[in-house]
Parts: structure tokens; sequence; C-alpha cells
């Protein structure tokens, strides 16, 4: 029988796939582990405070005197630049305003209820968009390990003939590492369209900086913003001159009797009470993709337009939909459960890569316990140190230091794993993960 | 979800009618080409039904009813299989020198600049000539840039494991170079334009 794919390219194939996995392969788990958790990033934070006020739906003024109301509370701060109210949606039903200092929740008759506390969200939304590192840098680094799942995935095909054949085949004990193996090319096959999506996606949204920067170099004379304009649309000329808040219930209300089918997400003032400001509201649109239109508003409250990404050209409507299809948030709670299973397929795929590689050089008599502890302790030290910090978040309250707890976690477990290999210490993290998950229920039944 | 176009349901239905076909199909102890080619129609039709519907958000739709259908076969398969008797694979992947091999730090640090900062340069310059020629050509501003953006990390994936897969360093100093001088005249020509 004739090899589909010659010999020599399968086994440089092999080599460019252990070369791209082995790299990255630790930040690649954390990051495919921390965004299968953030799937479910609204649902945390409602965990996260429970007693927040919640509603179906909120009325136009009661917005407007939200709005008034924490553009008073903060009048001894500097001016807000953006103000965001969050509008209740089915998977987040509370109203939230978000100034530049800080967020309040809303009643439904639009009093503030108190601030937001949703550290453990926000902390691993920051965990898996940029490994909890500010500015565009841990962003970018993530945007690089989209990119290597994507050569990944192109690798992995080449590197294994018959791997489409055997997609059905999965002998799931282990035996010689032919379990470990099974998993691991099954499961890649199957997820191969969520990975190719996910991964382009994120190196996509990632990269976004490095692409926005090489385009204002080339074509808008250094201007960022003018590169993305052609997308997201314009910011208009700010005039910081005082004046009376912006209207925001007329573009409410507008938009319920204008589309009735589209549910806004957003409320966002531009410059408040100045006489540059505008609103702008970010609405969805059922059985689409995109984030959502963006309707844009004068300080009366009257109709300016759209940016066009629902209708506009095909460019803007594909990276407005590149958040979407990244986070699975655009059909509910059966996306969010089908992103979760194939999300930690696909982090299952990545820890079992090295697993593989660890488990040949041993049968060729190359044992190496240090690199297998280090592993092990990065395969179980991970969710063991999100646990953790789930844990400080329930017990400590939100200032609880969770980024701190969780890079310590993850830097200290492999660490130690590799300073004292004479025993792996993957059935150890193994009963200390599930010991901090049921202490985490139980604290939070108790709360 | 439950808005959704008749034809993205339609389209689910014939997906994963697919997968199952595929199932059968290389199950089979010869290979059945009709049989194979008919999953991978069902397939392409699933995803054609569900565009049709409602667009990219149907096809995305579709093919999660397809990797659904398909994680169940190999939960499925998963739960039924014996142990292997065979050992796996211990096909070297020559990532790290084997006991007494060089270890060849300058080679793989070279490779890690030729696939990583240079090809990043490459697939950059790639994506700006793409958007360049796209302009010339007519498309709207927001179609070139949203290229733009899509390409840079499309070419760079590509770009990086088709210069790993070269044996020679000369022609992966060609497979970059090649790319970046197209991208760079076409950034020219579409400034100058």
């Amino acid at each position: 029988m004739t090899q589909p794919i010659a010999k020599g390219t399968v086994q440089r194939a092999l080599h460019a796939h252990a070369a791209i996995g082995l790299l990255a392969s630790a930040l690649l788990y954390l990051v495919c582990l921390t965004g299968t958790v953030v799937v479910f990033y609204q649902e945390w934070q409602r965990i996260e405070q429970p007693d927040a006020p919640e509603m179906g739906a909120i009325a136009p003024d009661a917005v407007q005197r939200a709005v008034t109301a924490a553009l008073a509370a903060d009048a001894d701060k500097p001016p807000t630049t953006h103000l965001y109210v969050h509008m209740p949606v089915p998977d987040l039903p509370r109203t939230t305003i978000t100034t530049d200092h800080r967020a309040f929740h809303v009643n439904s008759d639009g009093t503030l209820a108190g601030p937001e506390e949703n550290a453990w969200s926000e902390f691993l939304l920051g965990a898996h968009y940029a490994l909890n590192i500010p500015g565009l840098v841990g962003m970018t680094i993530v945007g690089i390990l989209g990119v290597m799942i994507v050569a990944l995935s192109l690798s992995g095909i080449i590197a294994h003939p018959r791997i489409f054949r055997d997609a059905f085949r999965l002998r799931a004990r282990d035996h010689q590492g032919v379990g470990l193996a099974d998993w691991h090319n099954r499961l890649s096959v199957w997820t191969l369209p969520f990975a190719l999506a996910i991964a382009l996606t994120g190196a996509m949204i990632g990269l976004g900086s490095i692409g926005a920067w090489g385009l204002a170099t080339a074509f808008y004379d250094g201007d960022v913003e003018a590169a993305y304009a052609p997308i997201f649309g314009g910011e208009a000329e700010p005039d910081p001159r005082p004046a009376p808040l912006a209207n925001v219930a007329a573009p409410l209300a507008w938009i319920a009797a204008q589309h009735p089918a589209v549910r806004p997400t957003y409320v966002v003032v531009h410059d408040p009470q100045t006489r540059g400001q505008h609103v702008q509201i970010l609405a969805e649109h059922p059985q689409r993709l995109i984030y959502g239109e963006a309707y844009d508003f004068d300080a009366d409250g009257r109709f300016q337009g759209t940016v066009g990404l629902s209708d506009g050209p095909l460019g803007r409507q594909m990276a407005a939909s590149t958040y979407n299809l990244h986070f699975g948030n655009y059909g509910g709670l059966p996306v969010k459960l089908a992103y979760i299973v194939f999300g930690l397929a696909l982090t299952v795929v990545v820890a079992t890569g090295t697993s593989i590689w660890l488990g040949k050089r041993a049968r060729r008599g190359l044992h190496e316990p240090r690199l297998r502890a280090g592993w092990d302790g990065v395969i179980w030290g991970v969710p063991l140190a999100l646990a953790l910090a789930f844990l400080a978040r329930l017990l400590i309250g939100n200032a609880a230091p969770l980024t701190a707890i969780f890079w310590i976690a993850t830097a200290a477990i492999p660490a130690a794993a590799i300073a004292f290999p004479a025993r792996r210490p993957k059935r150890l993290l193994q009963y200390l993960l599930c010991g901090t998950l049921a202490l985490a229920l139980a604290s939070w039944i108790a709360l | 979800m439950t808005a959704a176009s008749p034809l993205v349901w339609a389209g689910s239905a014939v997906a994963v009618a697919g997968v199952l076909l595929l199932r059968r199909a290389w199950g089979l102890p010869r290979r059945s080409a009709a049989q194979n080619g008919i999953a991978w129609l069902l397939l392409l039709a699933g995803a054609v039904l569900g565009g049709a519907g409602n667009g990219a958000w149907g096809v995305s739709i579709v093919s999660l009813f397809a990797m659904t259908a398909a994680t169940l076969l190999l939960a499925q398969a998963a739960a039924t299989s014996r142990p292997a008797r065979v050992r796996a694979s211990d096909r070297k992947a020559h990532i790290l020198p084997e006991r007494g091999e060089p270890r060849h730090i300058g080679r793989r640090l070279l490779t890690f600049a030729v696939t990583v900062p240079l090809a990043l340069a490459a697939a950059l310059l790639v994506a700006l000539g793409a958007r360049a020629a796209a302009m010339l050509a007519g498309a709207a501003e927001a179609d070139g840039t949203g290229l733009a953006l899509l390409l840079l990390p499309l070419v760079w994936s590509l770009l990086a494991f088709a210069l790993l897969m070269l044996p020679r360093r000369r022609d992966q100093y060609l497979w970059l170079a090649v790319p970046a001088v197209a991208g760079l005249g076409l950034i020219w020509i579409g400034t100058a334009a």
C-alpha cells in the first residue's frame, strides 16, 4: 500500500509538532484551561456576588437616574471619560454602571445598590486574556499561543497520516502509551474545527495591537486609532466645556421602538457632562456572531447612525464576530456547555501531548524524573492554583490578592515537584485539588 | 437558539448524519470511497444549510452539532474499548538530544529566530501587502483592514509550520524573503498610488 504522505515529510512534521508543542506547552495548557473556565464569565459573577439586584429589564428613565447618581457619587474624582452601563441580559440579568474609577450595581428603580465585586471573574478573564500582565505584552503573548495552536493543528495532521482513518478508535485505558496517544489524537481530530476557530480568533484578538501598529505605520502616519477606525468607528472630537448630562433614556426608548428585535447590552456615554458628550448603545442582534451593533446618538438623544458592524463591509462584520466566536457567548447555555466540553478536550490534548513525548523517552530508557514531576506539577498545579485563588476569593473577599496567589502557586508547585522528584506528585496534587474544590464548594454554600 | 432558522436545524441533522456515516465508513474492513465521499458531502451540505439559514452563526451551530455527535461516538468507543495489546509508537521527535548527542544550542536558537520573530515580520509584511493590494483593487477600507488583521496570524502559522518542514537553512531564508519582499513591494505600490 502506498503511503499517502512521504515518510520524510511525516518525520519532519512530527519534529515540527513536538518542537512547537514543547516550546510553550505549560503556557498553552494554562491558556486553554483558563479559557475553558472563563466561558462561564457571566455565571461566575453571579456566583461571586449572589445578592446583587437582578432584573429582567430596566426602564430607560431608571437608567438615566442611575447614570446621574453614579456621576454624582464620583464628583470628587477626576471626570470620567467613558461611562458604561451594562444592561440586564438573560445570562447576567443585572444593571451595572462602570465609571473610570469604580463600578456600581443598580436597582431596578435606578438607585445605586452597592459596589460591584467580581474580582475572581476579572482575574480569570485577565489570566486568559493576558496572563495577568498589564498592557499589551500579555495579550500579544496569548496571541502568539493562538498562532502556535494553528501550527500545531496543521503539523499534527501531517505527522499522523492515519489520524482521520482512526478517528473513531479510542482505547481509553492506557497501556504502554496507547491510551494517551489515542486520547490526544482522537480529541484533536474531532475538536479540529473548534481548535482552529478558537486559536485563529484568539490570535487575531491577541495580535491585534501588532497588526494595528503595522497598519498605522504603513498607511496612517503612525495613528493607531485611525487604523482601527474603519472597523470600530472613530472617536468624536472631545469638547471639555461643561454641559448637562446627555439624554440616555431617549436612545434606549428609540431602540425599543425602532428595533424591538435587538437587545441593548451596553450604553456608553463618551465624555459625560461635557459639550463633546455623545451616547452609544451596543445592541445584540439575534442569530448573529457579531458582538453587537453600535447605535450612535447625540447628547439630546437623537439617532445619528450606526457603525455598521451588522450590515457594513464584510471585513468589519468579520472583525466584530471574532469575540463571540472565541468566547462562545452566541447561543446561550447550550453553546456555552459545548465550549466547556471542547475547551476541556483541547486542554487534554495539550496536556497529553507533552506526556506522550515524556512517555516515549521513558520507553527508550531515558528516564527524566524531574521533567516528569515538573509536568505533573503543571497539569495538576495550574487547576489547584485556580482553585486556591477561588477559595481565597470566597474566604478573604473581593480584596484577596488573587493574581499573586495564582501565579505564586502556579510557579511554586512545579518548582517543588522538580526539586523533589523522588515520588511523582500527581496523586498528591489530585487529592489537594479535590480537597480545595470541596472546601470552596462548602464555603460558597455557607456564605 | 430556539429562534434559529429551520435550515439550521436541518443542516445540523444532515451534519450529524454525515458524522454517523463517517463512523460507519471508517469502520469497514476495506475503504469505501463512495461512503466516505457521501459522508463528507453531508457535512458540507450541513454547513451550507446552516449558512443559508443564519449565515456564519448558522455554520457555527451546525459545526457544534457535528462535533458533539462525534464526541458522543468517541465516548461510546472509550467506554467499550479493550486495553490495547500493542505498545504506542516510539517514533523519535528529535527535540532533545539523546545521551551523548551534541546539544546544537546555536542551531536551535537560530530556528527559533527564523520561525518566531522573522516569520512574524514576514507575515506582517504579507498582511499589510494584502491590504494594499485589496485597496488598489477597490475594496472598502474596512475589508482591507479586516483582511490584514486576519492574515497576520494565519500567514504566521502557515509560515512557521512550513519553515520547520524545510530541512535546509537556505530554503528557510528563501521562504521568508519571498513573501516579505512581495509584501513590501505591494505596500510601496499601495502607498505611492
